[in-house]
């Protein structure tokens, strides 16, 4: 994939080279696992010139914007060898490296005005961002092409959000080929006018289908927005758009076998190449089996060695699609289990109750090499943090000896920044060396605070989700690049009041007032007088009164 | 002198303070009650071994010696399981010693000894007691050298006649033994402990509650502290009583002193009336009748006391009982309702802080005034009037003008100062300020002269008339300036008039200081044809100079872009067009309003900036459904081929060139691709002059400029020539000029619209939060405001100089000013908060408190209505 991006970067400065145009290109990678299950990775970039209106050319220059990278995701089976661009935590993420000195305002003004801003673009709940959960992290987004004494980064995560229909229609309106026509206004004279079938949408973004894509195991959709200036006025905007979907053929087949087609999955057919596009589209197959399969569809693909797939190009203003059928079409169900990644990260609760709470982090390093990674934790100002817990303990991968860490594999810096409730959370970053073959494993303690009755959410029995730790895994060589993986998201159980409690003692307290008042009340305007017995008559009502008692004896 | 003095049950729980009744009710003596023998025969009150009567710190000793009281000492059991002292001493002597020993702890010199019925009174006890307090009655006087007090108290279940047999004797045994008596307290009613001022409301006598019983019952034991509250209280208030009491008391009193005159060392005799048991009660009548005839009689006393002059100096007393009980209600009542004025003074500004709203005052009637004013603006218009000839009477043209234009327009809208130009330089143009050449004596080939309109604010006048024919030329000259004017005046009339709106005005887009200019290149089918454009090439060439000339109007921010796929929602019309027959597709008036498909075609306005975009489209239809065309009402297409958008912006339909469709697609229903590579077309500068020619005049529309004419002037001066300099940006210095006092006016006239809007908005919104940015804003707007009514006022000063920037200039510049001020204050976001309380919830949440707080004061207020009403009747009858 690494390669595939670089590609792209090399078609995208050819052509901005050339023209001071809009240029984009395309590439959907299709990559199925043993398990059956497909995931699917739609890769988009755009690079937007000067002059051209683009949302987020607009939001990244209005904001002084350098780079910026927004997800939202959904699902947490994500595989992470077929997603190439990283498995991405639950909800929204997303960071921005912006310029120190901008003309509209501060940095953290333009931060909250850009979550406002994004939120309005996407559809989503993005203002929920506040200082009170943004971080700056000082060495986990570092990136070459930012000069970070010009500008700042901020980080922030949305792990309760919810990702649909609703984000996804904005996004793809981002892409240049993706503008939708009436369906409904053509299909009834359709041989009148035949262009209206060929391009509903062109190019591998008329394979969107909600219904497929929100029944998928995972998926997650990004931007990456990136703004190179050649001088103060020549600047362009790349724009990368990801969509990556875990779909499982032999989960929604009767069948219960691995065969799949694009109609099956997508319930649509690729609508030709979207006519914009400078370089090819290509369609990547890579496929679990060297063989025993065969592709449907009219076009065979070419195996490219290189790439380790399939590869399909698109044509323009022809309806494209694709299947796979197995000559024996039964999964591996076993290897769901099984994961190759080098380094793995892993968090969960400790403690018990609502009050005392720990974090275990986890990262183990199948590598035979030292690796040196960067921990960043950002937990919300409610949970408590005590520093002097965190531990450290490596165990040995296979022996599950401890090992005992001499100073130069240890090379552990930590930087903490403590909360202040309700201004900013507790940001943790840690960097360390992994040593090779090694589990090492973090603990810290921390309470959980009683917060206001009004911050707790609708629903406040729930708990309170926690973003992803992020693990920034430091390039071990030249060759290599710095990748993030991110944690499981926490779902931390706070201590709940009774909401009911403020209402009773309104009312309770109303009432005691309202009883004093009363005898008070009595005290000062009443004057007691006594009644003579003659005075005493039954009257109509005091039927359950004796004549005696009422008269009094006689 | 009769007094009060309580008996204080010194078991009671919670324990009761005698500086606190003290202070409470005035009382000056006490009389603490029930000193027995405890099981080590030791004395204290009631037997109880924590509460030891003697030593040096006994029970309450602190308490009264602090308080300065009197305290008498009652002996005696009331119940024959305690023992009384006598049981303990076997001497007189003995029990006399402790008797002092008692009396000496607290400093008393009041002796009470109690004599109960229910106690099993043997001869031999009382004979002894009797002697004891003789001995302690002459050892007392020896010892601590003043007298001792010594009463007796008995209580009767049957006092109507006067003492029993029982107690005659116990007066008899002390009368023989030789112990002056200062009074005989005859309890009313059992128990005796419970006596005036200290009543348990209970038959059960107090000293027969043991310690665990009295805990055990803690709600009980309370009651009796409250009971001492409302003993007095009852005295004053109490119900239910016979009303026969007081004559019983005087009738038992009486009695009584018949049987003491028999014992001449018995001075008086005291009622002790005993409260709340059944039988004898008393009325607050009866109490006041009781207390005022024991104050006649000189040997009665009510409470504990003493008649004799000795007993006075024993209690020590001073106020009579009736006052001592009425002032005490009266202290209740001040108490209780300062206390209620503290907690109100408290909790009133607390509550009042807590719940406030901030409200930033506003200059609410300053507004209000300025909306209601009707608006007379006047712009000062100069004139320089240059005679192009040289000869002729500039001077006296240009005085004679200047009355005769401001006589046309009567001080309305337009003030204007002539001035005889005889310089030979030009001088620079500026709003505001007009140049008339006049060429006299000149005439064209009809023999009349012309009239020509300079773009740069210049209006030439070629007339026949003669140089020195001052009045004719002044006459035609009046026509032509005044011409230029007169449709403005109108405009502005109907602007600050009335909102009747006219057709021109729906066009216009609502003024801001700062428009989004985006040209948008919409290409429905980039399969077939690639399309792009060079519109930045374009904008410098045609569209620039027009954004320039408007600059001091708007600012504009203008951006470019390109969208694919973008077909129409709507089906043009087939239909055979042209030479050749070939098919066209064609748009009618009312597809129109559907053509611009903004649910899918995203326009690119900013989310960064807030100014309102303006949109101009060109539309590179399908191939397959081009040519496109308007058709116009007339059955014609239009040769703009473009159409206008009120508000919105233009759209220009631009034909591709005929190509060859990317596909074919066969009988089959399959598809071919011909090409894999779409034809490309790139509109250069020269091809997009018509579409932003186009732009320019519908952006013109947009903004409302209004042309200016001599529209009038034509009808006024038959057969003269009429000529107009068209402008090469788009819109003239006449046009610009225009379009600028337009806009003062409307803006001065929105401004305070907006602001009488937001007063008006803040006003009917009582819970909503005014900061003091709004303030600031509303007053940034107002100065603002007066200051382009100032410069626009008749009363103004033009400056004959020509400045830079003339008042026409200032006064767009603040009305500018006020606008954005004013939409700013009341667009702010932080005017759409409310308090978080509304009032409905606020009545909801303290019904608890209102409804049990009214259901009193409503009964109170029924009950004092019918009382009214009552005694209105009773008043009635009696006057009848």
């Amino acid at each position: 994939m690494r390669r595939l991006v670089a590609i792209i970067i090399a078609a995208w400065v050819s052509i901005s080279a050339s023209a001071a145009q809009s240029t984009q290109h395309e590439t959907l990678h299709l990559h199925q696992r043993p398990s059956g299950r497909v995931t699917a990775h739609f890769a988009f970039a755009q690079s937007v010139a000067q002059s051209q209106a683009h949302a987020l050319d607009d939001i990244a220059r209005g904001f002084g914007i350098d780079e910026m990278a927004l997800s939202f995701t959904q699902g947490t089976r994500c595989d992470s060898i077929a997603t190439k661009v990283g498995c991405r935590p639950p909800g929204v993420v997303l960071w921005a490296w912006m310029r120190n000195n901008h003309s509209l305002s501060s940095v953290d003004t333009r931060w909250s005005a850009l979550t406002n801003a994004l939120a309005g673009t996407f559809c989503a709940s993005l203002n929920f961002i506040t200082p009170e959960n943004s971080a700056e992290p000082q060495s986990s987004f570092t990136h070459s092409s930012v000069n970070s004494s010009l500008s700042s980064l901020r980080y922030a995560s949305l792990p309760r959000e919810i990702t649909c229909t609703e984000n996804l229609t904005p996004w793809s309106k981002l892409l240049p080929c993706s503008t939708k026509v009436n369906h409904l206004a053509h299909i009834k004279d359709r041989k009148m006018k035949p262009y209206c079938i060929l391009g509903s949408k062109a190019g591998i973004a008329s394979l969107f289908n909600a219904y497929a894509i929100y029944d998928a195991d995972y998926h997650s959709m990004s931007v990456e927005v990136s703004r190179k200036c050649t001088s103060d006025t020549e600047c362009t905007t790349e724009i990368r758009q990801d969509l990556v979907v875990a779909l499982d053929p032999v989960r929604k087949g009767y069948q219960r076998n691995m065969d799949w087609s694009l109609q099956f999955l997508f319930g649509k057919e690729v609508a030709g190449s979207c006519p914009l596009n400078e370089i090819e589209t290509n369609i990547l197959v890579t496929l679990p089996k060297a063989e025993g399969f065969e592709f449907e569809g009219k076009v065979k693909p070419v195996y490219n060695d290189e790439k380790n797939a399939w590869v399909y190009s698109l044509e323009l203003a022809k309806q494209f699609s694709m299947g796979v059928k197995y000559s024996d079409s039964k999964p591996d169900l076993s290897e769901k289990s099984k994961s190759t990644e080098l380094i793995q990260i892993h968090r969960h609760l400790t403690g018990y109750g609502r009050e005392r709470g720990g974090i275990k982090i986890r990262i183990s390093n199948r590598d035979t090499k030292p690796r040196t990674v960067t921990l960043l934790e950002v937990l919300p100002w409610f949970i408590k943090l005590y520093m002097h817990t965190l531990q450290r303990t490596t165990y040995h991968i296979t022996s599950q000896e401890v090992l005992s860490l001499s100073g130069e594999v240890v090379n552990q810096t930590l930087k903490y920044q403590p909360a202040i409730p309700r201004i900013r959370p507790s940001v943790i970053e840690l960097t360390a060396t992994l040593p090779g073959e090694s589990i090492t494993v973090f603990t810290f303690q921390f309470d959980r605070a009683f917060i206001k009755y009004t911050e707790h959410p609708p629903d406040a029995n729930r708990g309170f989700d926690t973003g992803a730790a992020i693990l920034t895994v430091h390039p071990a060589s030249r060759t290599e690049k710095e990748y993030r993986l991110f944690s499981d998201v926490l779902l931390i159980a706070l201590p709940t009041p009774d909401f009911s409690m403020p209402y009773n003692v309104i009312t309770m307290s109303c009432t005691i007032v309202a009883l004093y008042f009363g005898t008070v009340f009595n005290l000062i305007v009443k004057k007691l007088e006594g009644l003579d017995d003659s005075q005493l008559k039954k009257k109509w009502w005091m039927f359950w009164v004796k004549e005696r008692s009422v008269l009094g004896k006689k | 002198m009769p007094i009060f003095s309580p008996s204080v049950d010194v078991t009671q729980w919670p324990s009761f303070s005698i500086s606190h009744w003290q202070k409470l009710t005035g009382v000056n003596s006490f009389i603490l009650a029930g000193v027995t023998a405890n099981h080590e025969c030791i004395p204290s009150f009631l037997s109880r071994p924590d509460r030891v009567a003697h030593g040096p710190r006994t029970y309450y000793t602190d308490e009264a010696i602090q308080s300065r009281v009197q305290i008498g000492i009652s002996f005696g059991a009331t119940d024959a399981h305690i023992r009384d002292l006598s049981a303990c001493n076997d001497s007189p002597a003995s029990l006399a010693a402790s008797y002092a020993s008692v009396l000496d702890a607290f400093n008393s010199t009041h002796i009470d000894v109690l004599f109960a019925s229910r106690l099993s009174v043997n001869a031999s006890s009382v004979a002894m007691r009797a002697e004891a307090l003789a001995l302690l009655q002459t050892g007392f006087e020896v010892r601590r050298s003043t007298n001792l007090t010594v009463t007796l108290s008995f209580e009767s279940a049957s006092v109507t006649d006067g003492l029993d047999p029982d107690a005659i004797a116990v007066v008899q045994a002390v009368h023989d033994a030789g112990v002056l008596v200062h009074s005989v307290n005859v309890a009313l009613k059992e128990p005796p402990l419970l006596r005036m001022g200290l009543a348990v409301p209970s038959n059960e006598p107090t000293s027969s509650v043991r310690d665990r019983d009295i805990k055990k019952r803690g709600f009980k034991s309370h009651r009796v502290h409250k009971g001492i509250n409302t003993v007095n209280g009852q005295l004053l208030h109490a119900s239910n009583q016979d009303p026969t009491a007081s004559s019983a008391g005087m009738k038992i009193a009486s009695a009584v002193k018949k049987q003491m005159n028999t014992f001449s060392n018995v001075r008086g005799v005291m009622l002790v009336p005993v409260l709340a048991s059944k039988g004898l009660q008393f009325t607050t009548a009866d109490a006041v009748d009781l207390m005022t005839w024991a104050e006649t009689q000189p040997w009665l006393s009510f409470g504990l006391s003493s008649a004799n002059a000795d007993a006075e100096g024993v209690s020590g007393t001073r106020k009579s009982p009736v006052a001592a009980i009425s002032q005490m209600s009266s202290l209740i009542r001040i108490q209780t309702v300062s206390i209620l004025l503290i907690l109100v003074a408290l909790f009133v500004p607390v509550w009042w802080s807590t719940t406030q709203v901030h409200r930033a005052v506003l200059p609410t009637d300053q507004i209000r005034a300025l909306a209601a004013a009707e608006a007379k603006n006047v712009f000062h218009t100069r004139v320089a009037v240059r005679f192009v000839s040289g000869k002729g009477q500039p001077k006296a043209v240009a005085e004679s003008l200047q009355t005769h234009l401001n006589n046309l327009f009567g001080g309305a809208s337009f003030h204007f100062a002539v001035r005889a130009d005889t310089s030979t330089e030009e001088t620079q143009s500026t709003s505001g300020l007009y140049q008339l050449r006049i060429d006299c004596g000149v005439k064209n080939i009809q023999g009349e002269g012309s009239v020509k309109l300079f773009e740069d604010r210049v209006v030439s006048l070629q007339t026949p008339a003669e140089c020195a024919d001052t009045e004719s030329i002044v006459a035609q000259a009046v026509a032509v300036v005044g011409g230029l004017f007169l449709d403005e005046r109108a405009d502005f009339a109907r602007i600050s008039g009335s909102s009747s709106h006219n057709n021109d005005d729906i066009r216009k887009v609502k003024f801001a200081p700062e428009y989004q200019l985006i040209f948008n290149l919409m290409n429905a089918d980039p399969v077939n044809l690639l399309v792009s454009w060079d519109i930045q090439a374009a904008i410098k060439d045609y569209f620039q100079n027009f954004v320039d000339a408007v600059e001091k109007l708007y600012d504009f921010k203008i951006k470019s872009q390109t969208k694919y796929f973008t077909s129409l929602p709507i089906d043009p019309e087939v239909i055979n067009a042209g030479e050749d027959g070939e098919m066209a597709y064609c748009l009618r008036p009312h597809h129109l309003p559907h053509f611009i498909n903004s649910a899918e075609w995203s326009f690119g306005g900013s989310v960064v900036s807030t100014a309102p975009p303006l949109n101009f489209v060109v539309y590179v239809p399908p191939h397959a459904q081009s040519p496109l065309y308007i058709m116009g009402h007339d059955q014609g297409f239009l040769k703009t081929n473009s159409f206008l958008i009120p508000q919105w912006g233009g759209i220009s339909i631009v034909n591709p060139p005929k190509m060859a469709p990317a596909a074919v697609i066969h009988e089959n229903g399959t598809t071919q691709a011909i090409r894999t590579v779409p034809p490309k077309w790139t509109l250069s500068s020269s091809d997009l002059s018509d579409p932003m020619h186009i732009f320019i005049y519908q952006m013109r529309e947009i903004l409302g400029v209004k042309t200016v004419g001599l529209g009038s002037t034509e009808q006024l001066l038959p057969g003269f020539q009429f000529n107009y300099e068209s402008s090469s940006v788009g819109i003239t210095k006449w046009e610009l000029d225009r379009l600028a006092r337009l806009t003062t006016i409307q803006n001065i006239r929105n401004a305070v619209n907006t602001l009488n809007s937001l007063i008006t908005l803040i006003e009917s919104m009582e819970d909503m939060v005014v900061q003091d940015h709004i303030r600031e804003k509303v007053m940034v707007s107002l100065n603002a405001i007066s200051t382009a009514n100032a410069i626009l006022s008749e009363n103004a000063q033009e400056t004959q100089s020509p400045a830079v920037n003339s008042s026409h200039d200032i006064a767009l510049a603040a009305s500018r000013a006020a606008i954005v001020a004013a939409e700013r204050a009341f667009f702010d976001p932080t005017m759409v908060s409310l308090l978080y309380f509304p009032n409905e919830h606020k009545f909801a949440v303290y019904m608890p408190l209102f409804l049990p707080v009214g259901v009193p004061l409503v009964g109170t207020l029924v009950q004092e209505i019918k009382k009214r009403l009552q005694k209105r009747r009773e008043g009635k009858t009696k006057t009848e």
